[in-house]
């Protein structure tokens, strides 16, 4: 009897381990971007829309994040900004590319299009990232977690394809 | 719902190996160890079967066979796959789900056309390779079986482009590689319930017979017989 | 339920376990995903550029895809009209070979036999100091060069550069040049091309003509197109290669002999008296002499029991090709590949002059006027590299990617010869066997990183492909049309040279093109209807303002072409002598009889040698065989059960030079008495490789006239 409870134990144990850790990294905060931008003040209060920076929304597979050409556009002189305008002038007199991390993350093994969803489907930036207007700092967990789970409920909510083929390749 | 299908004209095709070549490419196909090449597990989606027996000796009349997926209407994968990694779709390409193959090759024994292919290991790719992958193609892990596709990922992106630009899919939208870069044309590629297209023609063709037909897999791809000239 | 404290701890422990085993476990397994990786952050945007192939004298279009700017697949270019978007494998791999890791990044010098780094300036004004002092010193005629180069442009220039510097060792080993070296020591005029549109007869010598030839692509469809009108292929040669898949008849001849099937089916055609008598007459001076020594020489019977192919064979193809109103003999640089090549092409010739050259065309294209379409190996310059061997006194070597110690079988003496040089220049992308020996290397841009031009006719249309960096130079390498233009700038080698560059020299040599002012861009399919009127009376399709603009254009679109020239029928005057078809070689010996043979044969994946470095085509190269890295031999199956040898078995096979293992397997295709051998694997300097070299394993036996090695007269045991 007691053999069976002890494996029983060590069963338990290894499962709450792999949830335990499994919610502690989806928790711990992503890495730190070089620059404390903000949504806010880009998105928020200058009202810049989505697809001003993240340009290849409509057109391409991934929206991308604007390289330093895009911020050029308004940083190439210093304005009254923060500590992190400084750094971003620096940047765009150096011509160096910002080395942000991602936050998002599709693998190569699904195909997630952009200009499928945003351009052709007209959804909203927001239904998947979130209202990114109201962060003043860099997101650092994703809004809507990369994971199947989140594509089909929406795939079956709105009666678009759920054959594996569409998106796998 | 177009049915895509293929015709290989055996008289045309002069076994130059481009096809072989562009699929590999194409597919991000994985380049094996030497010891799994010369044991036999060299991966090749697309492969040139060449046959040199017919005739005798001068007047042999060799033949070269460019092999792919059959992509069967009937496909004897399908039916034994447990997790169905493998299944066909309503336009009738045989699908291959990397994410959802346990990797145990029911499929593999089941195939007659021994099409396809199983990543035993997951090796050091070249570093040439690596870097000139398609990004349009997942490169597989290990322990998954893998086989042609007809391309299908064109077809995704050949689909979008045309919902992009608000119009329906042409012909000539969507093409697998081998198709493409064939240089003698020697693949028709296109929508066989289409009474019109050239693919679905040549498939009533006299000459045209698919491969071990008897086993009732009713291939897609199907194949024009040669045409031997009269001494 | 009563637990004790013992159970307690046993609960405690294994939950303990499992929770730290789960726990690591999962923390392994995702915490590298945890860590974000550092975005990729092009937008994956395609864009596409057009260029052209160079690795084998076809010169297909090639359209390049790039991601974010990087080169990633190659495909055809639809409306180049050489390969109307078909491409070969050596083609589809183009971009693998700009990522080749072994590709050198910037020029080398040899100290104490290793090859370490250094800057360009260092490495050029070495070789320019040492130019100048073998001209001070009038030495000349001590400066040697070897090239390889599919381009006339840029064979021009190092003729040019030569002249200039005022020596005569230039070897030139273009393929389209080769051809014709026949027609040339014959002084008579080339034809142009094969007018495929109305040939009904394809008689073909040794050719290789879908894999390895002047134009595989543009050849593989216009015999498909010859045979959907019921034209006949009748090919001539030691093996039923792929690109006798589709003839109507193989005559299994050794390349020796091929002379004596050619004049065996004269025999045939003057004794029927079906040959074209007018052209005869009028063009055909020695006609009198030649029909003796046919008449006495090669009755299909006497050619029987000489060269085993069967009377009734010969008479039939005879008479075939007399009653065809365009039959055509083709042979191409193959046939200078044995001991009497040279006589074997003349041989050919006079063939088709007995049909007038019917199916041969000539462009009198005056649009051709200005453009010296013809590359080198003329002014009956003899010397080849072979003299290396002979010649003391070479101060100087260039190698322009010629990988000659590779492909030739006197490999050991010239290596010894070429050791022997005080600088030896290579301008080699790689460290092959032949840039081993250099003393200094300025490595060429890759194909898909250099600009260059190439044209030809044999489509029947006069023809500008070209060929344009699809992504700035990735490391530190130098087109060496630059460094030659400068050397010729430098040493004052022609004038006003000073400065320029191999763009501006290419810009001078096409603007003929420009200024005639006939042809279209590819801009796309061949006209036809009102399109057509208009071309031809003028009109561009694509408009250009000035010749920046032209340039423009012309880099944009891949090349141009003159759809509709002018054509006329090719009738030389036949200036053969028929004492130069006398052969001093006996090998009048039936091949079954003699000892087994070791015959070469080539593929489409490796041309001339300096091609077989990436992964995929090395992969591929046994593939139909079932053959992987290694090297293999195809035995008759007659052949092999006399000799015991079972499918696929592991045999020995021994020449004079030494011997190999390898896997025999029975084919058809191979004549009996022959070993047949693919080349292309054992490259030594790549450590990748397997397989060995068959070339370095051949006797060293070599055209007369021409130096050109022979690949089919080795004589081999197998055990």
């Amino acid at each position: 009897m007691k053999k069976i409870f002890v494996i029983l134990a060590t069963v338990t144990g290894f499962v709450a381990g792999v949830f335990a850790v499994n919610k502690i990294i989806s928790n711990i905060d992503r890495a730190v971007q070089p620059i404390n931008f903000s949504h806010a003040v880009h998105a928020g209060k200058f009202k810049i829309p989505c697809m001003a920076c993240h340009q290849h929304v409509l057109t391409n597979a991934r929206a991308g994040i604007p390289n330093i050409e895009v911020c050029s556009a308004c940083h190439s002189s210093p304005l009254k900004g923060g500590p992190g305008e400084k750094l971003v002038y620096d940047y765009v007199t150096e011509h160096k590319q910002i080395p942000w991390y991602s936050i998002y993350y599709v693998p190569s093994y699904a195909y997630f299009s952009h200009r499928r969803h945003v351009g052709i489907g007209k959804l909203e930036c927001t239904e998947c990232h979130g209202d990114m207007a109201s962060l003043a700092s860099p997101p650092t967990k994703q809004f809507l977690q990369v994971k199947m789970s989140n594509c089909l409920n929406c795939h079956v909510k709105r009666h678009v394809t759920t054959d594996c083929s569409h998106c796998h390749r | 719902m177009p049915k895509y299908g293929m015709v290989i004209d055996l008289n045309k095709c002069t076994s130059c190996q481009a096809c072989v070549t562009a699929c590999k490419l194409e597919n991000n196909v994985q380049i094996v160890p030497i010891e799994d090449a010369i044991n036999g597990r060299a991966m090749f989606w697309m492969k040139m079967l060449t046959m040199e027996y017919d005739g005798d000796y001068p007047d042999i009349k060799p033949k070269a066979l460019p092999r792919n997926c059959m992509q069967c209407d009937e496909p004897p994968c399908i039916k034994v796959c447990p997790v169905r990694a493998t299944y066909k779709r309503d336009d009738g390409i045989v699908a291959q789900i990397y994410p959802q193959c346990i990797g145990c090759r029911y499929c593999m024994a089941n195939c007659p056309y021994t099409v396809k292919v199983f990543n035993w290991h997951k090796t050091e790719q070249p570093q040439e390779i690596e870097k000139s992958y398609n990004p349009d193609v997942s490169v597989r892990p290990k322990g998954v079986v893998e086989k042609c596709t007809f391309c299908v990922h064109r077809l995704q992106i050949a689909q979008e482009k045309a919902k992009a630009e608000h119009r329906g899919l042409e012909p000539g939208d969507y093409v697998p590689a081998c198709v493409e870069v064939c240089p003698v044309s020697a693949i028709l590629f296109g929508d066989l319930d289409d009474p019109q297209s050239d693919v679905s023609k040549a498939s009533r063709d006299y000459r045209a017979f698919g491969l071990l037909e008897e086993l009732g897999t009713v291939p897609k791809v199907r194949y024009l017989n040669a045409i031997e000239s009269e001494e | 339920m009563q637990i004790n404290r013992r159970d307690f701890v046993k609960l405690l422990g294994g939950s303990l376990i499992g929770f730290t085993v789960g726990g690591v476990g999962e923390a392994l397994l995702k915490i590298p995903n945890a860590v974000m990786p550092i975005l990729y952050k092009g937008p994956k945007t395609e864009s596409w550029k057009l260029t052209t192939c160079a690795k084998c004298p076809g010169a297909c279009g090639l359209r390049i895809r790039l991601v974010d700017g990087l080169p990633v697949q190659a495909f055809g270019n639809p409306l180049s009209p050489i390969n109307f978007g078909g491409v070969c494998p050596m083609g589809l791999t183009s971009v693998e070979s700009l990522y080749n890791p072994d590709r050198l990044m910037s020029p080398m010098k040899k100290v104490n036999g290793k090859f370490q780094e250094i800057s360009y300036t260092e490495a050029y004004g070495a070789i320019v100091s040492e130019l100048r002092k073998n001209i001070r010193q009038g030495d000349e005629h001590k400066i040697a060069f070897i090239a390889q180069t599919e381009s006339v442009f840029m064979a021009n220039l190092i003729q040019m550069f030569m002249n200039g510097i005022g020596s005569r060792r230039l070897y030139m080993d273009n393929f389209v040049g080769n051809s014709r070296l026949p027609y040339q020591n014959l002084k008579m005029d080339h034809p142009d091309f094969i007018d495929f549109e109305h040939t009904d007869y394809l008689l073909n010598f040794g050719s290789q003509i879908t894999e390895i030839s002047e134009s595989p692509l543009f050849f593989s469809r216009a015999i498909n197109s010859l045979r959907e009108r019921k034209g006949k292929l009748v090919t001539v040669a030691p093996k039923l290669t792929p690109s006798g898949f589709k003839t109507s008849r193989w005559m299994p001849v050794m390349p020796e002999n091929f002379g004596d099937i050619a004049l065996a089916i004269a025999y045939v055609i003057i004794s029927d008296g079906t040959y074209d008598k007018s052209f005869v007459q009028n063009h055909f001076e020695d006609f009198d002499t030649f029909r003796e020594l046919v008449i006495q020489n090669y009755t299909p019977s006497a050619v029987q029991a000489r060269v085993g192919v069967d009377a009734d064979q010969i008479i039939s193809t005879a008479r075939e090709f007399a009653n065809a109103s365009a039959p055509a003999a083709y042979f191409d640089e193959a046939i200078l590949h044995s001991s009497n090549g040279l006589r074997n092409a003349y041989a050919i010739i006079a063939l088709n002059a007995l049909k007038g050259f019917a199916a041969f065309g000539k462009l009198s294209e005056a649009g051709l006027k200005g453009l010296k379409i013809d590359s080198n190996r003329d002014g009956g310059n003899t010397w080849n590299k072979n003299n290396l061997i002979g010649e003391s006194d070479i101060d100087v070597l260039f190698i322009y990617r010629s990988n000659f110690i590779f492909n030739s079988p006197n490999a050991e003496d010239l290596r010894k010869a070429v050791s022997r040089i005080p600088l030896v220049v290579s301008f080699s992308p790689f460290i092959d066997e032949t840039t081993e020996l250099a003393d200094l290397i300025i490595p060429d841009h890759d194909d898909l990183e250099k600009l260059d031009a190439y044209l030809s006719t044999t489509i029947g249309s006069p023809i500008l492909s070209m060929q344009q960096p699809v992504v700035k130079s990735f490391y530190s390498t130098v087109h060496t049309g630059d460094v030659i233009t400068s050397l010729i700038g430098d040493l004052n080698l022609q004038e006003g040279w000073k400065d320029r560059s191999y763009e501006s020299y290419l810009k001078a040599a096409i603007k003929p093109i420009y200024d005639h002012g006939v042809g279209m861009l590819m801009s796309q399919k061949k006209p036809t209807g009102i399109e057509k009127s208009l071309q031809q009376a003028g009109w561009q399709l694509v408009p250009y303002s000035d010749f920046d603009d032209f340039w423009q254009q012309l880099l944009r679109y891949g090349g141009w072409w003159n759809p509709f020239p002018k054509v006329t029928g090719y009738t030389p005057e036949v200036l053969l002598k028929t004492d130069q078809l006398m052969s001093t070689k006996d090998k009048g010996s039936h091949p079954a009889a003699a000892q087994l043979r070791l015959n070469i044969f080539f593929r489409n994946f490796d041309y001339k040698g300096n091609l077989l470095r990436n992964p995929v085509l090395t992969e591929q190269f046994g593939m139909d065989r079932d053959i992987y890295y290694t090297t293999w031999v195809e035995v008759n199956p007659k052949t092999a059960e006399k000799l015991s040898i079972a499918h696929r078995s592991k045999v020995k096979i021994k020449t004079e030079k030494g011997g190999f293992e390898a896997i025999a397997i029975h084919s058809p295709t191979t004549m009996p008495g022959n070993i047949d051998i693919p080349f292309g694997l054992g490259h030594t300097a790549d450590k990748r490789m397997l397989g060995i070299n068959p070339v370095h394993y051949s006797d060293d036996v070599f055209d007369e006239h021409t130096g050109e090695p022979s690949y089919s007269e080795t004589l081999v045991k197998i055990l």
